[in-house]
Order: C-alpha cells, then structure tokens, then sequence
C-alpha cells in the first residue's frame, strides 16, 4: 500500500548528477514512508542513465515479505561466504575462491526481477548466483570441497557452478569469457521466440577489470545490431583484482560503455534499487529494444580471491566505512526495523537460524566424499537424451578396448 | 584505523574456581573443538523472546545454552577447528580459534602483534592481530562481531604451526571472564596439513567427533612406462604401427631392438627384425669371484636373458640381467664388508715345468697334458691342507674349517666367467684334476654346466696368466675365507744363487744371473678368518710345494 508519494517522471536524463558514481561518499536513503507492512524507497538518485529516454521509477515499495525475503537471502549469502572464508583458511578448501560477501544486493536484486525462464551467466564470483539458482548451501559448500554431493558432482569448483534446469550457465574461470557466451543465449532466446511476445533475456556480469575487453564489445556490436534481449551488467566493485578503476579504465562509466548503445548505473548496494533497475531493463530488452548496459556500483569486502588480503591495494578505512554506511544486510534491516516491520529481535533471530542453517550445512557438507574414479569420464560425451555415453572409439575407461601387446 | 566499539572490559578474577575445570577435565573441549550442543528443537523463524544463557552445571540451574547457531556460527574470521559434540561444559560458549593459513602455501606464522587486547571487541573487517608469515606480514582480520577472550600465543612465543590455537573469543563480554585461565588441552593438535601443490592429498581439518571429511584417494601412480625392455613383462615403449606390425608379424616386442628415440621401437625395426633360430644361449656377466651363492635353486630362477641394447646419442646402454645384477650385488657385499689383505710372492717355475714335461711324455700324445694351472691347483689345495686355518669361513661367530679342500676355479667362457667347482681336489691326482678342469671348461663353452657343478666350494683360484696380466689381487668370494690370483708366466732375470754342491755348471757358474720362468701369485685374504701370520705360512707352503714340486707326492 502505499501513501501519497509524487511519481516524477523522468526524461532522458543524461547522467545526472548526484547518482553514486563516487566509492563511499553516498549513503543510500533510508524509505521515507511505511505502512504496516510494505515501504517505500526513493530510488530518485539511484540512477544514471545513458542514451535512455524512459528510466525506471524513482521510487518503489517493497513490502515486508519482500524485505524480509531479501534479507534472508543475503544473509544466507553472507553467512555462506564467510563460512567460506574460515574453511579455506582451515584449508579444507583449496584452489580457487572468489568471495562475493559485500555484492549481496546485485544478486537478491537481479534474482528478484528476473524470472527462471531468464538466463544468467556470470564470472567466477559464482557462489552467490549459483545459491540464488538452483543450488542449496550445502551443494554449494560440498562442491568448494570437491565432494560429489556438490552442485555439479564435485567437477567443478568454485568457479564452475551449472544449472541448466534454472538457466544458469555458470561459473567461467576466464576473465570476460562469459559475455560473448552469454550473448549467444540471448540469441537463443530470440531464436526461440516467437515474433511479438516479449523474450527472455540473457543477463551476462562480469567485473570492471573485464570491462575494457575486446570481445565484449564485439558481442555487444552484434547483440545491437540483432536487437538481442541481452543485458551486459557490470558488477564493478572498484577495483580489478588488484586496480582501482582510475588505474585501469580510461573511462570509469561503464554504462556508457556501449557508445550509442543504452545503458544504465544503479546503486548496487540497494537491493530495492537493483530490483526496480532490473524490472525496467528486463522490460525494455525483452521488448525488442536492443542491449542495454547495465552497471552495478557495488563493493567487496574480501580481497580479490582468497590469497588475496585486499588491503594493499585499498585503505582499509574505505572497507570499514563501507561497512558501516553501505552495507546492503545493514540497510535491508535498518529499513525493517526502523519502519517497525521487524523488531530487532525477530531480526537476531533470523539470523541465528539462518547461521545455524549455515552450519548445518556445513556440517553435512563436510560429511561427503569425493567422487569415484569412474566420474573423470562421465559427462563428456552424451547420448540424444542428455545421459552419459562413450562413444564407441573412445577407448576409456574400459582399457581392454586398448590393443596392447602385453 | 577505525576502531569500532572498542569496548575495555577488566578480566574478573574467575568466578569458577579451577577446580570446576578439573572436574570436567575430560569433556572440557580440547583444542579446536567448538562448543556445539545436541540437536535443538526446531524453532520457528521468528521466536518470540531470547534464551537466557547460562553456564556451569554446577550452578544448578538448568542449563539451557544458546543455540547451537550462534556459538556453532560464530566465526570471527579465523581458522575454526571443527566441531564437536557435547552435552555439557564447564566453559560458557566459546570458540578456540588456530592460526589461519592466510595464504595457501603458508605452513607457520609468528604472531608480530595483538592488535586487540583481551576483553576487546572486534567487529567485521577489525584487525585482531598481525601474523608474520614466510612471506609478509599480513593482519588477520575479523569476520563477525566477537569479544577476545584469551590470548594463548604471545609475540615472543616465536613460530606457531598453522592450525595451533591462538587465541579464544567469545560472543557475550560477560563469559570473558571464565578464560582467564583457559589453556588448551593437548599440546598441539594436528594441524591441517598442508599438502603439497600436488593435487593429490589435501587432507580435511583434524579428525572430531562429527565425521570427518573423508581424505582423497591418492591417486593412482601412474604406471612407469617401461623405457627400456627390461627382460621382464611391461609395456614396451614402441610406435603404434611398430605394435600392429609386431602383432601381424608374431615377433615379440621385447626382443626387438629399437632404433627411435629413448629407444623407441619402430615401424622398420619390427620389418627388419629376424628372430635368432637358435635359442639363446644364457649371457650371463659373471666376474670371476663371485661365484653363485649357495643355495642353488636361485640361480635356476635367476633371470639369464639380459635384455637387448639400447642405442642412444652418444652412448649404448646394456640392460643388466638378474643374474648380473645379483652378482653385482653380492661382489659389492663382499668388497664393503670383507676386511681384505693381500699377499704376494713370486715363484720360480722351472722345476715346475720339467716335472709337466716328464709327464706329458708319459701319458703320451693321445692324452691331453697337463697345464701349469692343474700343478697348482694341486699345489694350492695341498698348501690348504698343510694350513688348515686357511681352508675356512666366517659365520660371524664361530670359523668353520672344511675337512675337504674344494676349488672353485674360474674360467673365462667367450663374453664371461664362470666358476665351478671342483670337489676333493686334495685327494685326486694330477691327471684326474687334469680331466675334470677341461671337462668343466668344455661344459661351460657349450653353457651345459650343472647347478651343482656352480656352487661354492671353500677357496678359489683364478688365473690371468693367459691375458698377460702380471698379477691380479682378487676380491674374496664369500663366504670363503682366501683367493689365490696367479699371472702370467714370464721369464724373469733372477740373481743368481750359488749352485749346491754337485750341481752341473751349465748354467753359467759364476754367472751373476739367471733367467727362470716365474710367475707372481697373490692370496688375498679375509682378516677376520686368516692373519697376517696363517696367510703366510701358506704362501709359503705353497711356494715351497710348487719350486719343489716333487713334494706334490707327499
């Protein structure tokens, strides 16, 4: 329900100013109104756009199961990823992981707004995707251990969570491999619809140092040229790897980095803002009207991966003060609370549960095995259904198919 | 650095007593366990109220705990070890926490400094101390919201394994009170082990109660591919069309010398190969001491085929057979432990070789001769009976004498030795000895000697003389105790030593020298069996019974 608030149209506003282009200086608003059990948010600085001339609304109402779902679901994530965190520094996982603890809201957000006919690619900062599509925690523990009990039977890792059945498609270990990839879905997409309904889109993330790559463009010159529904989207925490963007990116507006083609900046670290963000680019793609790109300020708390301690490159004062002013599970509750949708203990409460949940999850994880050997060569090779096959001239694993002279 | 909620607590005096500790000591958590409680109820999402938390069964209260989320969960960023089972404790709720493996090849640490102190709280993100690894110096920081509640490892404690606990933090400031105390149960407990980069073996944090992770099966090693053709049953390493030819051919593999790379049989190898129509007849590389050990049913399993060279750029390599490295083996047993000493001294064969050639005339020409080399085998075996200390062996802690004197002697058979052995020889005469060595050594060119015939006898005499060689000092065959090495004969200028009466002056009386056939002979000795002394005496037996050979028939 919501209370008198003045819808201001907006018109092609060219990157307006005031929109959090800056890394912390911009804390976003808390919701002016509530009613018992929804609030609104003013969206009217969460967004920049480029080469637009609709944008989405500047506000938005979320209710209460809304919020409260988000909150849950983030704070899973959190708790996943800091669980993550301990078990790799108890070397239990090994390898590669990419941490996504602090980005939370761009994955809740675009979750929400997209639906599963959608498809959603991204990079290695996979673990939080891959828990909004399809995945338990437990799965997703099981596979960083190796265990077959994991998402993709421990084949995987960190870096290549799968899940045809929600269309995701991973999961790349390749710095930027996914656009074009995912370029090609919202092909498909197109393929596949027919003429005048709207099309399910393709949503490719990728960070800022993947951003000046090559074939990125490449895909979005054809994907403008076919009118494809694809959706570029920037998750750009500020820095690659080790490179603040400053360092890295003659131009640091990446939503402008289609040219003429449209894009748009949110506010990364507000979920409501990231919905409501997502709900227009899905409209406007899904309709036919070409790619848009789509920027995502937001920030990582972790370093870059795991051997990286993220703080030689950057002034931890710049962490803890995104903490304490940005934090998207901070906001989510403070809304909750403040507009008296959640007493502060409901809120501890979720959250032990959802800790112990986590744990649990944990716990069974950890009681997993590896895979048998017979899985190195299962599937490579499929049959018409999908189901595995070795093909007749492949001599593994059956070695007495091996002429030897023993 | 921005610290937030930075909260100084006093440490109480701790308001239980140590002996509630004692009294609990066994299910008191041990290092790396955290405090987790039997499966709770299942709660709704959103209970109403909190649980009061309490500790120490002995307050007589009941005890309801937290919820196992919130101490099971609660992780301040550091290396939780794993999780345990428990029904009780006298500790409140509390997380041991190791040192992290802060990168993934670190193996210790050395805390630099606390950057908390305890009684601190720290919150996500917050420094809690400076960890010195191989590498940098790396702050450790905090994960979740937490106070520190003991400090377990100083600065100056020097290095730390990873995963040996550092430090105890807690949820609630009033419980910091209880560690005042705390100090972890066993010594160090084992850490995770940091595997090598291999991918093979990372094994799961240290084993708890709840199952473990099950380690990772090694994997398979991978099977040596055979570089060279070995003699035994393996892959051979040949091109594929080499193998197809092989097979359509029915030649075998193994016994095709290969021309490729690492000796890689090929294609043309296979077309060019001719298999020997005669069976081959055993090579076997036997230097001539080292006879065959002594239980012969090993030498008729011993492998006797070497296998096939094996060209490569600048060299040829010769697989050794089984045979050959189990001579190898046993000669360098023999060299290492043996304490050996050598004895020489030279001979005057004339007396020697007139004898022979008064008998040779005797027997006849239908007969074959006797050799130079069957007087002294005579001679030596009569030299042992004469010294019978020297007709031993060592058994470590007792020195067996044989009663019989049984030679072996080597032979010299085309490519390699061999060394029979003749039985009795101090009982048979000389035309026996001369029969039975030209028997043997015609059995061992055709390669028809038995396994008896190659067993060990008790001495051992080997002659270079036919290849020049002045003198050869063997290497003591065990377990025998001696080894006579003879050279060759040669005519040797000798001072002339003034003639007894009545001798015939056709030797140049007053001559200072005079020209005799000599030849040098070598014992070579084992200490332990025979001194210096008995090594000796029967050289000398020896020499006196081979320039007076008349003494043979004594």
């Amino acid at each position: 329900m919501r209370r008198g608030l003045q819808v201001l149209g907006r018109k092609a506003s060219r990157s307006s100013g005031g929109a959090l282009g800056g890394k912390v200086n911009a804390t976003p608003p808390i919701a002016a109104f509530s009613s018992d059990s929804s609030i609104t948010v003013d969206l009217s600085k969460a967004f920049d756009t480029h080469n637009l001339d609709s944008a989405p609304p500047t506000s938005a109402t979320a209710t209460k199961e809304e919020l409260v779902e988000y909150l849950r679901l983030m704070y899973t994530m959190r708790r996943m990823e800091i669980t993550c965190d301990t078990e790799y520094k108890t070397r239990t996982i090994r390898g590669f992981c990419h941490l996504y603890d602090g980005q939370e809201a761009v994955a809740v957000g675009v979750n929400s707004a997209l639906d599963l006919n959608d498809s959603w690619i991204t990079s290695y900062r996979c673990h939080c995707v891959a828990l909004s599509r399809g995945s338990t925690v437990e799965q997703i523990i099981s596979e960083l251990f190796g265990f077959k009990e994991g998402t993709v039977k421990g084949k995987g890792g960190s870096m290549h969570f799968y899940s045809k059945s929600h269309n995701f498609y991973g999961g790349q270990g390749i710095v930027g491999a996914q656009v074009p990839v995912g370029t090609g879905l919202a092909f498909a997409n197109r393929y596949k619809t027919p003429p005048g309904e709207n099309m399910p889109v393709a949503i490719a993330m990728y960070g800022d140092g993947a951003a000046n790559q090559g074939q990125i463009w490449e895909a979005a010159n054809m994907a403008a040229l076919w009118k494809l529904p694809m959706i570029f989207c920037i998750e750009n925490n500020q820095y690659g790897m080790g490179t603040s963007i400053e360092r890295s990116s003659s131009n640091t507006k990446y939503f402008t980095m289609g040219n003429r083609i449209p894009g748009i900046r949110m506010d990364g670290m507000n979920v409501v803002a990231v919905r409501e963000g997502m709900k227009f680019v899905k409209d406007f793609v899904g309709s036919g009207n070409g790619p848009l790109f789509v920027e995502m300020n937001t920030y990582r708390y972790h370093g870059h991966s795991m051997s990286d301690p993220g703080t030689t490159y950057r002034n931890r004062d710049e962490i803890v003060q995104t903490r304490s002013t940005r934090d998207p599970i901070e906001w989510v509750k403070k809304n909750l609370i403040e507009h008296s949708l959640l007493s502060p203990d409901d809120v501890k409460e979720m959250e032990k549960h959802i800790r112990k949940e986590v744990q649990d999850a944990l716990k069974k994880a950890k009681a997993g095995s590896q895979p048998p050997l017979e899985e190195l060569f299962k599937d490579i090779y499929c049959d018409d259904k999908g189901g595995n096959q070795y093909p007749p001239y492949i001599r593994m694993p059956d070695r007495t198919k091996s002429r030897t002279f023993a | 650095m921005t610290w937030l909620g930075k909260s100084r607590r006093v440490v109480h005096l701790c308001l239980f007593p140590n002996g509630l500790r004692a009294g609990t000591g066994k299910s008191r958590s041990s290092v790396g366990r955290l405090l987790e409680h039997g499966p709770l109820p299942a709660s709704p999402v959103f209970p109403h109220g909190r649980r009061s938390i309490s500790c120490g069964k002995r307050n007589n209260r009941i005890s309801t705990f937290p919820q196992v989320s919130r101490l099971a969960c609660f992780q301040p960023g550091a290396a939780a070890l794993s999780s345990s089972q428990r029904s009780f404790t006298s500790l409140p709720p509390h997380q041991v926490v190791g040192l992290p493996a802060l990168s993934p090849t670190m193996e210790h640490g050395t805390i630099a400094s606390w950057t908390k102190k305890e009684g601190d709280s720290f919150g996500p993100g917050d420094v809690i101390c400076e960890i010195e690894t191989d590498k940098a110096v790396v702050s450790f920081d905090a994960q979740d919201e937490g106070i520190l509640a003991k400090i377990l490892v100083q600065p100056s404690a020097g290095e730390v394994r990873v995963g040996q606990p550092i430090m105890v933090t807690v949820e609630d400031a009033a419980n910091v009170a209880a560690f005042a105390n705390f100090s972890p149960d066993a010594a160090v407990p084992a850490p995770p082990k940091a595997a090598a980069p291999s991918p093979a073996a990372s094994t799961p944090a240290p084993s708890t109660p709840s199952p473990p992770p099950s380690p990772p099966p090694s994997p398979p090693t991978s099977a040596a591919a055979g570089v060279s053709l070995l003699g035994y049953p393996g892959r051979v390493f040949a091109s594929p069309l080499a193998k197809t030819l092989a097979g359509q051919l029915g030649h075998d593999l193994r016994a095709i010398p290969g021309t490729g790379p690492n000796g890689r049989v090929l294609a043309a190898d296979v077309r060019e190969y001719v298999p020997p129509v005669v069976a081959e007849r055993p090579t076997e590389t036997i230097p001539p001491e080292a006879v065959r050990a002594s239980a012969p049913a090993h030498a008729s399993t011993v492998e006797k085929v070497a296998g096939a060279p094996i060209h490569g750029a600048g060299s040829t390599d010769y697989p050794v057979s089984e045979a050959g490295r189990g001579v190898a083996a046993r000669l360098t047993v023999a060299k290492q432990t043996v304490p050996h000493y050598y004895l020489t001294v030279d001979l005057e064969l004339d007396k020697l070789l007139s004898l022979r050639e008064t008998l040779n005339k005797e027997l006849g020409e239908k007969e074959m001769g006797l050799s130079v080399n069957d007087f002294l085998l005579k001679a030596a075996a009569l030299a042992s009976k004469k010294v019978p200390e020297a007709n031993a062996s060592w058994h470590g802690d007792f020195v067996r004498q044989y009663h019989t004197v049984d030679v072996n002697l080597v032979l010299g058979v085309g490519d390699g030795l061999l060394a029979p052995v003749i039985r009795n020889v101090d009982s048979k005469g000389l035309r026996a000895l001369s029969a039975e060595v030209a028997g043997l050594l015609g059995g061992a060119e055709r390669g028809e000697l038995s396994e008896e015939a190659l067993q060990t006898g008790t001495f051992t005499l080997i002659n270079v003389g036919m290849y020049g060689v002045k003198a050869v000092a063997p290497i003591v065959s065990l377990p025998q105790a001696c080894v006579l090495g003879v050279g060759a004969i040669e005519n040797r200028v000798v001072p002339a030593a003034a003639p007894p009466k009545g001798e015939a002056a056709g030797e140049g009386e007053g001559e200072v020298y005079r020209v005799v056939p000599g030849v040098t002979v070598t014992l070579s000795c084992d200490h332990r069996v025979i001194d210096g002394a008995v090594g000796a005496q029967w050289l000398s037996a020896f020499k006196s019974l081979v320039e007076e050979p008349m003494t043979l028939l004594l």
